[in-house]
């Protein structure tokens, strides 16, 4: 027994209106998608990757001679890798022959997949994410760092304080996959029972501890508070470094293999990343200009904040040590306490597998 | 057809089912290990089916079995809640359109477009109206069962013969009775054969929710031990999560199959 569907006049009628509607709603919905994907971090990799690629092609002549290297950032393309921003835009590392491009990060970002992968030739993360990696057989060294001093605290409402690691328990505190290491190190280092420790995933805004979804969250001390602080929202940090965890926040890391056969390139890099944070620490709205008007432009990012933020970095990047040999400095004894802090956590590394000093002191 | 040999085909297509079950799972671990060939990716994050195995039943087999089942067992739990709530709440709504036509028009449109808003984009906004417990599994895996139950359950309801129809007018029984004593039953194909299609959907759903929202499951799990580079232990709960839904998808085509059998349409 066969019923198909029958099509007459009417039932044109209705599905021409139904397509009408579906139309007239499609309009301004199409609109509002393309308004949406501008704000997201694809694009704002092809604007950072693009500026870059322009920048360093800009003159055509030295184009031919210029090496092109991919630098994997740890996080979003903020302030805090302004010194990079500075080198590229002001022609530092054209000056080495190098033509940088930068490749955002996030809180799902997995840096060094991306480097082991090929995909970057050096990368960005703390030492802890590195260490970690290496440890799951990953072939990298860190070959300097940046932020010596490691600002990752937990951020909490000034209303409901979380001060110390004992103020942690019965509480939800957000964490980002891409901090989890840390907080895992951070525990341990800190002596902290994680049992009646709620965790739930969070992304890179601090907006679920300003509306209560979470009574803590993992950050950098010297970005979301101020982005809290700027809306009126005053907050309270529990700062790891406190706590036992000598961590270096921003090192630079490559593979072996890049280590001993592009060495010339890895140096050069580094020289760029010595200049341009040089050149902020000097001038601290410099770093800041090219996130807010280039890098971090689809962030939606908070000039004030970014500005104050740009200042801060010296204070963790500068150590007597740093004075006396230059920025991106290992001092052999920070290594030590690094690899001590990461065995605390069941992270086994040896200093010599994790760190060298190859690349620093041929600069 | 009397009753033995009734049983014999059910026994017959059981057969059939493991045989395809055990082909798919071939077929995949082929491909598996052509990819990390083919693309000679790094050892570091590309695990062998090899490795998989011996992570699951080496030294350290039993503990990783064990941690892994126990998250496995939080998402399936997860996913076949969402899975009923999608369901249930797909097939009100279509009896609803079934019986109106005004709410047809009105709801099927918005349906079909909400469906096409990604899923990744809206459990943040999710999370934060339900809060980060398993209502918002509920709702995340929901959505994901509910939208091909709808369109599927929809046609179902509406392919009852014109006869069936007549035969109840004859007896005197309105739209309800047709609706029980027609649409419904000659819907049920239509509800195993979106099953197939939405029950591994729920198992992806209840995992994105737990990524996103949550924080427990093999969902979570799997994001933690990419963040703590331990990509063994996260390719294992992808093929643990490839095999369960090839499984629910196996189940859901047997199930269909006996189901047609019995309320297939007269063509």
């Amino acid at each position: 027994m066969t019923s198909g569907p029958t099509y007459d006049r009417r039932w044109f009628l209705r599905r021409g209106a139904t397509v009408a509607g579906g139309l007239a709603l499609a309009g301004p919905l199409g609109t509002l998608l393309t308004a949406c994907g501008d704000d997201d971090d694809s694009s704002s990799a092809t604007t950072a990757a693009g500026a870059a690629t322009t920048t360093g092609g800009s003159t055509a002549t030295t184009a031919a001679k210029m090496t092109k290297l991919a630098y994997q950032l740890s996080w979003l393309p903020t302030v805090e890798h302004c010194g990079t921003y500075i080198a590229i835009e002001d022609g530092i590392f054209e000056g080495l022959g190098l033509d940088v491009s930068v490749l955002p990060g996030g809180p799902n970002k997995q840096t060094v997949a991306t480097v082991v992968g090929g995909n970057a030739l050096v990368g960005g993360d703390g030492a802890d994410n590195i260490g970690q990696g290496r440890a799951q057989g990953a072939k990298v060294k860190i070959i300097g760092a940046r932020l010596l001093k490691n600002p990752l605290c937990v951020m909490s409402l000034a209303s409901t304080p979380i001060k110390t690691p004992a103020d942690l328990a019965g509480k939800k505190i957000g964490v980002a996959q891409g901090n989890q290491t840390p907080w895992d190190v951070f525990l341990k280092a800190s002596k902290t029972d994680p049992s009646n420790i709620t965790i739930v995933p969070v992304q890179f805004d601090p907006s679920p501890t300003a509306n209560g979804e979470v009574q803590g969250q993992v950050v950098f001390s010297i970005n979301e508070p101020a982005q809290l602080n700027a809306k009126g929202i005053d907050t309270e940090i529990l700062l790891f470094a406190d706590y036992g965890f000598s961590i270096f926040a921003g090192a630079y890391f490559a593979t072996e293999d890049t280590i001993k056969n592009k060495k010339d390139e890895l140096v050069a890099f580094m020289k760029g990343e010595r200049m341009g944070s040089e050149a902020n620490i000097a001038d601290p709205a410099l770093g800041t200009k090219y996130t807010i008007d280039v890098y971090g432009k689809d962030l939606g990012l908070d000039p004030a904040q970014q500005l104050l933020e740009s200042e801060d970095l010296a204070s963790l990047m500068v150590t007597p040590a740093t004075e006396k040999n230059g920025l991106l400095f290992m001092d052999p004894a920070e290594i030590t306490k690094n690899i001590d802090t990461l065995k605390l956590a069941g992270i086994n590394v040896s200093s010599a597998d994790l760190f060298t000093d190859e690349i620093l002191s041929a600069m | 057809m009397g009753p033995s040999r009734h049983a014999g085909s059910t026994w017959r297509r059981l057969a059939e089912s493991i045989v395809y079950l055990v082909a798919s799972v071939a077929l995949v671990l082929l491909a598996w290990m052509w990819a990390l060939e083919i693309f000679d990716l790094n050892p570091f994050f590309a695990k062998t089916p090899g490795d998989v195995w011996r992570y699951l039943t080496g030294s350290a087999g039993a503990a990783n079995r064990s941690a892994l089942f126990s998250d496995l067992r939080v998402t399936l739990g997860n996913a076949a809640l969402g899975y009923v709530a999608g369901t249930v709440g797909a097939m009100v709504l279509a009896v609803v359109v079934v019986l109106n036509r005004t709410v047809e028009q009105a709801v099927m449109p918005v349906a079909i477009a909400l469906r096409s808003v990604p899923l990744v984009a809206m459990t943040p906004l999710v999370a934060l109206v339900f809060g980060r417990g398993l209502a918002c599994v509920l709702v995340i895996a929901g959505i994901v069962t509910f939208f091909p139950s709808l369109v599927q359950l929809v046609d179902g309801l509406r392919g009852a013969p014109k006869p069936a129809f007549d035969v109840v007018n004859a007896f005197g029984g309105g739209p309800r009775q047709q609706l029980l004593r027609v649409r419904l039953p000659y819907a049920l194909p239509s509800l195993f054969a979106s099953a197939r299609v939405a029950a591994p959907l729920a198992i992806v759903g209840a995992t994105l929710a737990e990524w996103l929202a949550t924080g427990d499951g093999i969902g979570n799990q799997m994001v933690l031990a990419l963040a703590r580079s331990n990509y063994t232990e996260l390719w294992a709960s992808v093929a643990l999560l490839t095999a369960c839904a090839v499984a629910v998808y196996g189940l859901a085509a047997s199930l269909e199959g006996v189901v047609l059998r019995r309320f297939a349409r007269a063509r």
